[in-house]
């Protein structure tokens, strides 16, 4: 503040001077105008940012006070000593929305009949939150469908539903995952349907979404993972999400997309990890002719499912590619794929072999089973 | 004549420091209005997707963290302890000790309980000798890379090579990672497969309360020196790098703290070393110019973003000496980047990059402290030989002040209406008081720093650029930075 002054007084100083010359001189002019303009901004936005501190102090200091009133009685109704309607008595005018933003913090939290009881509190303050979900805005849109969809409620299903085909990616995914959090299969098939709208986000994300409905959901997931019509990257989401089930007869099906030939290589490997995770010996033959496989990702995932079906006779095939494989990826694999099916001994003597791979060998030995 | 040549050849020159500065503040003010708008926008995204929501499920993909460190005897524990408390579903640590002179290795081999074991790389990026990697006994995700120095992007170059997660994350060793700030930044990555690359927010710890490496206390440092570069970083991060993210126009992700996909880092090169592309100390800045390259030219869709919540704690420096290598190094480093990749100037090949983001960091950026020092000097000669009113010069410089104040007054702004770190009033009214303040002297002195970094980047000079660090405080402690 103290460098402002010797600016601030030798302009006062000559102001006499300022004046007249600005009034003859255009330049001088913009100048002092520019200097004026950008002063007010200036104040303007100091203005603002206190203003917004003010404010947030306050909504901070009236959000304590609401939760120190509403809490208690929460706990009350969790615990069934009061009924949710009589909490709602305690909501002022203009508190409704805060109201139910807490009722969300809690239903996060629990399950069952105590969600249950959350959601009949804030029923009534939920008809706002509704209106948004129509609105303009997104991030609107995604909290009010988040809201609605964390509370469960059946009576705003059509809208959480509705909004998986919202033209915002965020709303759908927040719709999606509500869905999938209700674990129950009926959601399935909408979800399932709109798989390709996300495909933008990581298949493992997805599939851990859909495995979350729990196995139920496998029927639909099979359907998806054989239908050659959708895009590979939903059919390999599927069956991560089978995998994530443990879903036995969707062998069957890996094996019919992995004879499909060429293909994505993310499908390819998912559809081996499917195999490798419920597959049996008499997959083997596929998975075999997978190690072959010019892709070296196919290949490692292939070697990788070997180590869990094969049979003594595999040993050799795996021992061949973790000395031999042109690629470290598929020479670790297979070097993991020897230590889980009894070839420990084999990677011992790779490691003291002075190979170019007994570095791969050590690592794999030290490894601790996750 | 002569003297009449002199005086157009002064309105001239008169003429493109006028025009510099009219396009740097205006280019300012621009991405601090975009940013506003991208800032109110993200802070209602935040409030719909639950962060504990994102961590509970099994998507996050796991992460590498590649620490390099050279000579960090007195953070390198506290830093790798505060990674190890992130909160994160599944990730690894790898501090490359890139050939400290001092006890680094040792200090980390006793905190962690180190053995050496193989590890198999999974690139193969040229870099210095590697001499053993360890693991840590009572920390199986960490690890610690120790190799002949190189630089540190010899040493992300190390780690790089070793990390076999999709992702890797790219720190300083002197750096304190919030405990969400991993499951903050992946966020990118898992609402749009294309994002190869994120920056997070970086902020100053000095004055801050470290507990056990995590902030508890968040304050404005005692220092000038360091509150100063409190307010420039607000401007730097908030205003700037979220306005031209909300462009998706990108050009620095900040060495500090950034996450990355490694398939893509591994096929344009890794960063650039004296054993790969060459080397250069802005080794951030041109990855993420030579990554919008790559994917460009081989047609690959990409996105490369800033997101503001994802915070890493740093300590700047408290003495003129070491700041000032600080800003010569980092100008060394933008003109190094950009120079390397000079077909990108006005190339309508590489889209907004090549005619926003690339001829503003240029020509702005990069020689914007050449023509401010000069002006300088050449408004001062022209005041002094009387071809110049002062009224004049004091109006254009009260514009530059003014308008200066507006834009820093606008950062803080924006601070207050996302994320209000600093709690305090006085800390508002402080951030006020330096947005005036820093327009006499220290302005000046970083232009002067910034002219020295261009000047040596042509005289090619290297090195990590060395600051004296006293370590993170003790709990209850304050930091007061070096």
């Amino acid at each position: 503040m103290i460098g402002i002054l010797p600016l601030a007084l030798t302009v006062a100083a000559q102001l006499d001077r300022l004046i007249p010359l600005a009034l003859q001189n255009r330049v001088f002019l913009i100048l002092i105008v520019a200097i004026g303009a950008l002063f007010v901004v200036t104040v303007v936005l100091g203005v603002i940012a206190v203003v917004l501190r003010a404010k947030n102090v306050q909504k901070a200091a009236r959000w304590q006070r609401l939760e120190a009133r509403w809490e208690p009685e929460f706990l009350e109704v969790l615990a069934g000593r009061r009924q949710p309607e009589a909490v709602r008595a305690l909501v002022a005018p203009g508190d409704e929305l805060y109201f139910v933003d807490l009722v969300l913090r809690y239903a996060r939290r629990v399950r069952g009949t105590e969600r249950d009881l959350l959601a009949r509190m804030a029923e009534p303050f939920l008809p706002p939150v509704v209106e948004r979900v129509h609105g303009a805005d997104a991030e609107r849109r995604a909290r009010a469908v988040q809201t609605l969809g964390e509370l469960g409620l059946p009576r705003y299903d059509r809208e959480v539903i509705t909004a998986l085909d919202d033209p915002s990616p965020l709303v759908a995914m927040i719709a999606a995952r509500a869905l999938a959090r209700r674990e129950s299969p009926q959601y399935a098939a909408d979800v399932l349907a709109r798989l390709h709208r996300f495909t933008s986000w990581r298949p493992s994300f997805l599939a851990s979404m859909l495995s979350s409905m729990g196995p139920d959901v496998a029927a639909g997931l099979r359907e998806t993972l054989a239908d050659p019509s959708l895009v590979s990257t939903v059919r390999s989401i599927a069956a991560i999400a089978l995998r994530q089930l443990n879903d036995l007869p969707s062998a069957a099906v890996a094996v019919q997309v992995l004879a499909e030939g060429g293909g994505d290589r993310d499908l390819l490997a998912a559809c081996l990890r499917l195999l490798g995770t419920v597959g049996s010996t008499e997959h083997l033959s596929t998975v075999r002719r997978m190690t072959t496989s010019d892709d070296f990702v196919v290949r490692a995932t292939a070697f990788g499912a070997l180590g869990t079906l094969g049979e003594p006779a595999d040993l050799a095939r795996l021992r061949e590619a973790a000395y031999q494989d042109v690629s470290h990826w598929v020479a670790i694999s297979a070097a993991r794929a020897l230590k889980d099916s009894g070839g420990a001994d084999v990677l011992r003597d790779l490691a003291s072999a002075g190979h170019v791979r007994s570095s791969v060998a050590m690592q794999v030995l030290w490894e601790v089973p996750e | 004549m002569t003297a009449r040549l002199a005086l157009i050849a002064l309105d001239v020159f008169n003429l493109v420091v006028l025009s510099y500065f009219v396009a740097l503040n205006s280019v300012y003010l621009f991405t601090s209005i975009v940013a506003f708008h991208a800032l109110k926008k993200y802070s209602r995204r935040l409030k719909s997707l639950d962060i504990r929501d994102l961590i509970a499920s099994a998507g996050a993909p796991p992460i590498t963290i590649i620490v390099p460190a050279f000579d960090e005897e007195m953070t390198c524990v506290d830093s790798t302890k505060s990674l190890l408390a992130l909160n994160y579903p599944q990730y690894e640590i790898v501090v490359v000790n890139d050939g400290s002179r001092d006890t680094t290795l040792q200090r980390l081999q006793e905190a962690f309980d180190l053995s050496p074991v193989a590890r198999l790389p999974t690139a193969e990026l040229p870099t210095a000798t590697i001499r053993r990697t360890y693991r840590s006994r009572q920390y199986p995700n960490l690890w610690v890379v120790d190799k002949e120095n190189g630089g540190k992007a010899d040493s992300l170059n190390a780690g790089l090579n070793v990390c076999a997660t999709p992702y890797f994350c790219a720190m300083d060793a002197d750096t304190l990672l919030e405990r969400e700030a991993l499951t903050r930044i992946v966020r990118p990555f898992l609402e749009d497969e294309k994002t190869v690359a994120a920056g997070g927010i970086i902020r100053i710890v000095n004055g801050c309360t470290v507990r056990s490496g995590v902030v508890t206390e968040v304050r404005l440092g005692k220092s000038y020196l360091a509150r100063l570069q409190v307010l420039e970083y607000l401007r730097a991060f908030l205003a700037g790098r979220m306005g031209w993210s909300a462009l998706d126009a990108t050009l620095i992700i900040s060495g500090a703290f950034g996450l990355f996909r490694r398939a893509t880092v591994v096929e344009a090169g890794g960063f650039a070393s004296a054993a790969t592309s060459g080397r250069t100390v802005g080794e951030d800045m041109e990855l993420v110019v030579r990554l919008h390259r790559h994917c460009r030219e081989n047609k690959i869709p990409y996105r490369i973003t800033f997101i503001p919540d994802p915070v890493a704690w740093t300590e700047c420096p408290e003495r003129f000496a070491a700041l000032g290598r600080q800003r010569d190094r980092w100008q060394r480093g933008l003109a190094e980047s950009l120079t390397r990749h000079m077909r990108m100037l006005f190339n309508p090949r590489y889209g907004r990059i090549g005619f926003l983001a690339y001829p503003h960091f240029f020509l702005l950026e990069m020689f914007g402290p050449v023509v401010e020092f000069t002006g300088y000097v050449v408004f001062a000669l022209t005041v002094f030989l009387g071809l110049a009113s002062p009224l004049y010069v004091i109006a254009f410089f009260m514009v530059a002040f003014v308008f200066g104040t507006a834009l820093s007054i606008a950062a803080v702004g924006l601070e207050e209406l996302t994320f209000r770190r600093y709690p305090r009033f006085s800390d508002l009214t402080r951030l006020f008081g330096l947005a005036m303040l820093e327009h006499f002297g220290f302005r000046q002195l970083l232009t002067y720093w910034r002219v020295r970094g261009v000047i040596s980047s042509w005289r090619r000079g290297k090195g990590w650029g060395e600051m004296r660090r006293r370590g993170f405080a003790v709990e209850g402690g304050v930091n007061s930075g070096s």
